[in-house]
C-alpha cells in the first residue's frame, strides 16, 4: 500500500465506503427551503367549477395561493392581481381564517356584479362588522371562536338550532350598535346646538360687561372727586368747617380703592413741588423731542398725573394725551381741557398703528409696575413710534444710597428700584438705538461733604449724587417701524 | 411515564451534544415513555448571561405543568440541571469546563474569579438536590468529585451508528478524526510526523478553528507527504476510514468522555492515546487495547512505529479493543434503564 500517493488511498477509501450498504442517517443538513407558493403549478391541484354559489366550507380544502385563486376565480371571475394575491397571502399568514376573506371578497362592488353566492357567511359577515369597532373587538373575537367551533359541529337539530341563535343573538347586536350609532348623532348635533347658544351668550355677556365697567368708573370718578374734595377741604384752615356741612357719612365705609386713591392724591400732594416748579422741571424734556412740525406731533404720556406735562406739550405744538390710573387726576386733566383717559396703558398702545407716535413718556412710573408690564410696555412703544421717536422712562435713580434705602420707600405703592443697568439693557433688547441714561436732581451743593479727595468723593457720590435717572431711547431713523 | 429532558440549546451549533440529547430522548421513548425536551438557549460570553441564566433555571418548577404530573426530569447539561423536580436524575455529559478543568487556561483569570465561585456553588447546591446524580464518564465523575465533593455514577452511551463500525486489513495510516481545535491537540501527532522512519500516513479528519494554523504547521516541518488534512467526510467514508487504519490516535487534552476511543474499539484497532487526555484513559489499556504516552511528539512517534514494526500485534490490540466495547455492556437499553431504576 506504501507506493501509492495519499490520493489513491483516499479514492481507494471512498470507493470502499460507497459499497458499504449503511441505511445511514442523514447527517444535520440544512433544512430544504420551503416551497413557494409561487413555485407550485396551480394545475396540479384541484380548481372548483364555476357556479352561480358554494358553500363556504367547499374553499378550505384549498391553502395559500391555491385558496386565493379560487376564491378569485369564483368570487370575481378572474385571476388575482399580483398585489391582491400577496394582501390575502399576507392575511392568511397573519391568521385571518378562509371564511373572513371569503366574506370580505362576496361583499366587494365588484362581486356585486357576478352575483355569486358564497352561503354559511352570515355570521362571518356580521362578527366583521362587529370588529370593526373597537371596544367590541374582544367580544366580536371570542364569537367568532365560538362560532367557528360550532360551524365544525355535525348538522344535527339541536345544531341547527344552537347556530340560529346565535345569529340571532348577532343580529341584536348589530342592531344595537346601529341604534348606538344614531344616539352619537343625535348628541353631536345637541353639542353643535348648545355651542351656538353659548356663543350666544358670549356676546350678551360682553355687553353687560362693557356696560358695568363705564359704569363702574363712573362711581369710582364721583367718590375719587368727593374724597379729594373732602381732602381739600380739611386742608384749608382758613375756612372753618361747618359743623352742618355734608361731609363723610357718620359711619366710616369700609377702606376701598377710592380711599387708596384719595390718600395717594393727598400724599403726592405733600411732596410734590407746586405746579410752577413742576412745569420748570419738565421743560427741559421737551428738547428731547423731535420737533412737532416733522412727522407726527402725537405725544402719550402714560401716569400723567395732574398734567403739567401734558400741558406744556399742548403749548408746543404736540398733541398730547394723559394716561393715569387715577381718576382723580384723570379728572384734574379733562378740566383743565387736557386730553387725559382712565385707560390702560397696555392696552392703549395696542390700539395704536404703528409709527404713529412722537413720543412715549413715563414720569416716575415704571417703578409701580411689575417687569412683565414694564417690557410689554417697552416693546409696544417700539413699534408704536415713528423713526426717531423716542421714549423717555424717569425712576428714582437707586445708585445714590439714601434713595435706594431710604427716599424710595417714602411711597408705599413703589415696588422696587429699577437700576440703570437694567434700564439700558431693556432699550437695547427691545430694539431701541442710541439709548442715554440722563442723571437728574443731585443733591444742593451745600448738602455735600467739603473736600475733593477721593474718599469725600465717593461719599458725596453715593450719599448726595443724582437721585432721579431717566431712560432716553430712540427708534433709529433709517428703518421704519415694522 | 412522562419525562421532561433539559439540555441547552447554542443557536446554529451542532455536534456530538445534539446527537446525545436526542440519543437519550429516542431511547426513552423506544422504552415506552413520553418525552419531550426544553432546551435553554445558551451564550457563553458575558458571563452575565450565563448568570441570568442560573438564576432562571433555579426559579423552574418543573413538577407540573398546567395541572400535568410530570414523573421524573432528566438533566443533562449546565445550567439546565438546576430546575426543580422531586424526581430529578441528572445525568451531567460535561459542568462548565472554562471555570474548572479549562480555568487555568483562560486569559483573564483574575476576572472571572467570582463567576468561578459562583458556578461553583451553584453546581454543588443544585446536584446534590438531585435524587440520583451521574456522569457521562468516569472522569467527569471524578471532576464532579473534586470539585463539587459529589458522587455521580459513569453511564457510558454508544457512539452514532454502533453497528455499522467495521474491521479490515491496515492501509498503513494513523486516524485522528476530531475538530481541528487547540485542545484537541492534532499538533502533537503532526511534530511526531517529522521522527517517523516507517512510510505510515497520517489523516487528520474533520475541519475547525486551528486548520490554518495545523497546515502551516504541517509546511514548516516538512511533513506534508506523509500528513494530509483530509477534511470532512460521509458518514459510510468514517466507517472505512477507521476500517483500514493502522491505528487511532486520539490524545486530547482532558476529554470528557470521547467517542473516538470506542469508535476505534468498535473498528477493532488500537488506540494511542496521553496520559492526560481524561476520558479515553477509562478505556485504553497501556498494551492491550492501545498506548498511553506522555503528551510529547517522540513518544508518540515511538508508538506508531511500533505499531507499523508489528501488525499483528497491533490488530489482536484492536480485537481486545473491540471484546472490551462489549464488556462494558454500552447500549441506549442499559442507558434508559440506569437512568429510571430506583436504585
Amino acid at each position: 500500500m506504501n507506493n501509492q500517493t495519499t490520493e489513491q488511498l483516499l479514492d481507494a477509501i471512498r470507493r470502499e465506503a460507497a459499497q458499504l450498504d449503511i441505511k445511514t442517517q442523514p447527517e444535520p443538513q440544512p433544512l430544504p427551503a420551503e416551497e413557494s407558493p409561487g413555485q407550485m403549478s396551480f394545475e396540479q391541484r384541484l380548481r372548483l367549477p364555476s357556479k352561480p354559489a358554494y358553500h363556504y366550507r367547499e374553499f378550505l380544502q384549498f391553502d395559500d395561493e391555491a385558496f386565493v385563486r379560487n376564491a378569485f376565480l369564483c368570487i370575481l371571475q378572474r385571476e388575482p392581481d399580483p398585489a391582491g394575491l400577496q394582501s390575502y397571502l399576507n392575511k392568511l399568514n397573519d391568521g385571518i381564517e378562509k371564511q373572513g376573506i371569503l366574506a370580505e371578497l362576496s361583499g366587494s362592488e365588484e362581486a356585486k356584479r357576478y352575483g355569486v353566492r358564497i352561503r354559511g357567511l352570515k355570521g362571518y359577515r356580521m362578527i366583521a362588522r362587529l370588529r370593526r369597532i373597537r371596544t367590541l373587538r374582544p367580544v366580536a373575537q371570542r364569537l367568532l371562536g365560538l362560532y367557528r367551533r360550532i360551524c365544525e359541529l355535525p348538522n344535527t337539530e339541536e345544531m341547527n338550532q344552537y347556530r340560529a341563535n346565535i345569529l340571532q343573538q348577532l343580529s341584536w347586536m348589530s342592531r344595537q350598535l346601529q341604534a348606538a350609532e344614531h344616539l352619537t348623532e343625535l348628541s353631536r348635533q345637541q353639542v353643535e346646538q348648545l355651542k351656538q347658544q353659548t356663543g350666544k351668550q358670549g356676546e350678551d355677556n360682553a355687553l353687560l360687561r362693557e356696560e358695568n365697567q363705564t359704569l363702574s368708573k363712573q362711581l369710582a370718578n364721583l367718590s375719587h372727586k368727593i374724597a379729594y374734595q373732602h381732602q381739600a377741604l380739611a386742608t384749608r384752615p382758613s375756612i372753618p368747617a361747618e359743623p352742618n356741612s355734608a361731609k363723610a357719612p357718620a359711619v366710616a365705609p369700609a377702606i376701598d380703592d377710592s380711599d387708596v386713591s384719595a390718600f395717594y392724591v393727598a400724599f403726592e400732594d405733600a411732596c410734590r413741588g407746586t405746579r410752577e416748579e413742576i412745569r420748570e422741571k419738565m421743560s427741559k424734556w421737551l428738547s428731547y423731542l423731535t420737533a412737532a412740525n416733522t412727522g407726527s406731533n402725537r405725544v402719550l404720556d402714560i401716569g400723567c398725573g395732574r398734567g403739567e406735562w401734558l400741558q406744556l406739550l399742548g403749548e408746543n405744538g404736540y398733541a398730547a394725551t394723559g394716561l393715569d390710573i387715577n381718576p382723580v387726576m384723570v379728572n384734574s386733566c379733562t378740566e383743565q381741557g387736557l386730553t387725559a383717559s382712565l385707560d390702560d396703558a397696555l392696552t392703549w398702545l395696542q390700539r395704536q398703528p404703528d409709527a404713529s407716535l412722537a413720543a412715549i413718556t413715563a414720569f416716575h412710573v415704571i417703578e409701580h409696575v411689575p417687569f412683565e408690564l414694564l417690557l410689554r410696555w417697552t416693546t409696544e412703544a417700539r413699534r408704536v413710534l415713528q423713526p426717531g421717536g423716542v421714549l423717555i422712562m424717569e425712576t428714582p435713580n437707586p445708585e445714590n444710597i439714601l434713595v435706594g434705602s431710604h427716599t424710595f420707600y417714602h411711597d408705599p405703592t413703589h415696588r422696587n428700584p429699577i437700576t440703570p443697568t437694567l434700564l439700558e439693557f431693556l432699550a437695547e433688547y427691545c430694539g431701541y438705538a442710541d439709548s442715554e441714561l440722563v442723571r437728574l436732581h443731585p443733591y444742593p451743593e451745600e448738602a455735600k461733604v467739603s473736600g475733593n479727595d477721593p474718599l469725600t468723593e465717593r461719599v458725596n457720590g453715593h450719599l448726595c449724587g443724582p437721585q432721579d435717572i431717566a431712560l432716553v431711547a430712540r427708534v433709529p431713523e433709517a428703518e421704519a417701524a415694522e | 411515564m412522562k419525562l421532561l429532558v433539559t439540555a441547552c440549546q447554542v443557536p446554529f451549533m451542532h455536534g456530538g451534544a445534539d446527537y446525545h440529547i436526542d440519543g437519550v430522548t429516542d431511547a426513552l421513548r423506544r422504552a415506552g415513555h413520553q418525552v419531550e425536551q426544553v432546551r435553554f438557549p445558551f451564550k457563553f460570553n458575558p458571563t452575565r448571561s450565563i448568570e441570568e441564566l442560573m438564576a432562571h433555571c433555579e426559579q423552574q418548577d418543573f413538577s407540573e405543568f398546567n395541572g400535568l404530573q410530570i414523573d421524573k426530569v432528566i438533566s443533562l447539561q449546565f445550567p439546565g440541571y438546576g430546575v426543580r423536580h422531586p424526581d430529578h436524575r441528572v445525568w451531567v455529559m460535561h459542568q462548565h469546563r472554562a471555570v474548572y478543568e479549562l480555568f487555568d487556561q483562560q486569559p483573564d483569570k483574575r476576572q472571572l474569579e467570582a463567576f468561578k465561585q459562583q458556578v461553583t456553588d451553584y453546581d454543588t447546591r443544585v446536584l446534590a438536590r438531585a435524587s440520583r446524580l451521574f456522569a457521562n464518564s468516569a472522569n467527569v465523575a471524578s471532576r464532579l468529585r473534586q470539585f463539587n465533593g459529589l458522587n455521580a455514577l459513569p453511564l457510558y452511551h454508544p457512539p452514532h451508528g454502533a453497528e455499522h463500525f467495521y474491521c479490515a486489513d491496515d492501509w498503513e495510516y494513523i486516524f485522528y478524526p476530531s475538530r481541528l481545535e487547540t485542545l484537541k491537540r492534532q499538533s502533537l501527532l503532526i511534530e511526531a510526523a517529522q521522527y517517523l522512519r516507517s512510510p505510515v500516513r497520517i489523516l487528520l479528519g474533520g475541519s475547525g478553528g486551528q486548520e490554518a494554523q495545523y497546515r502551516a504547521l504541517i509546511e514548516k516541518l516538512g511533513v506534508q507527504d506523509r500528513v494530509h488534512l483530509i477534511g470532512r467526510f460521509s458518514e459510510a467514508e468514517k466507517y472505512t476510514l477507521y476500517a483500514r487504519s493502522l491505528g487511532v490516535f486520539f490524545g486530547p487534552y482532558d476529554e470528557d468522555y470521547g467517542y473516538i476511543t470506542l469508535e476505534a474499539m468498535l473498528s477493532g484497532k488500537p488506540v494511542i492515546t496521553c496520559t492526560d487526555s481524561g476520558g479515553p484513559l477509562e478505556f485504553v489499556r497501556e498494551g492491550e487495547t492501545g498506548y498511553v504516552r506522555e503528551p510529547e511528539p517522540e513518544q508518540i512517534a515511538e508508538a506508531i512505529e511500533r505499531l507499523y514494526a508489528d501488525k499483528q500485534a497491533a490488530a489482536a490490540m484492536g480485537a481486545a479493543g473491540r471484546e472490551s466495547y462489549s464488556q462494558h455492556n454500552i447500549s441506549w437499553q442499559q442507558v434508559v434503564n440506569s437512568l429510571l431504576t430506583d436504585n
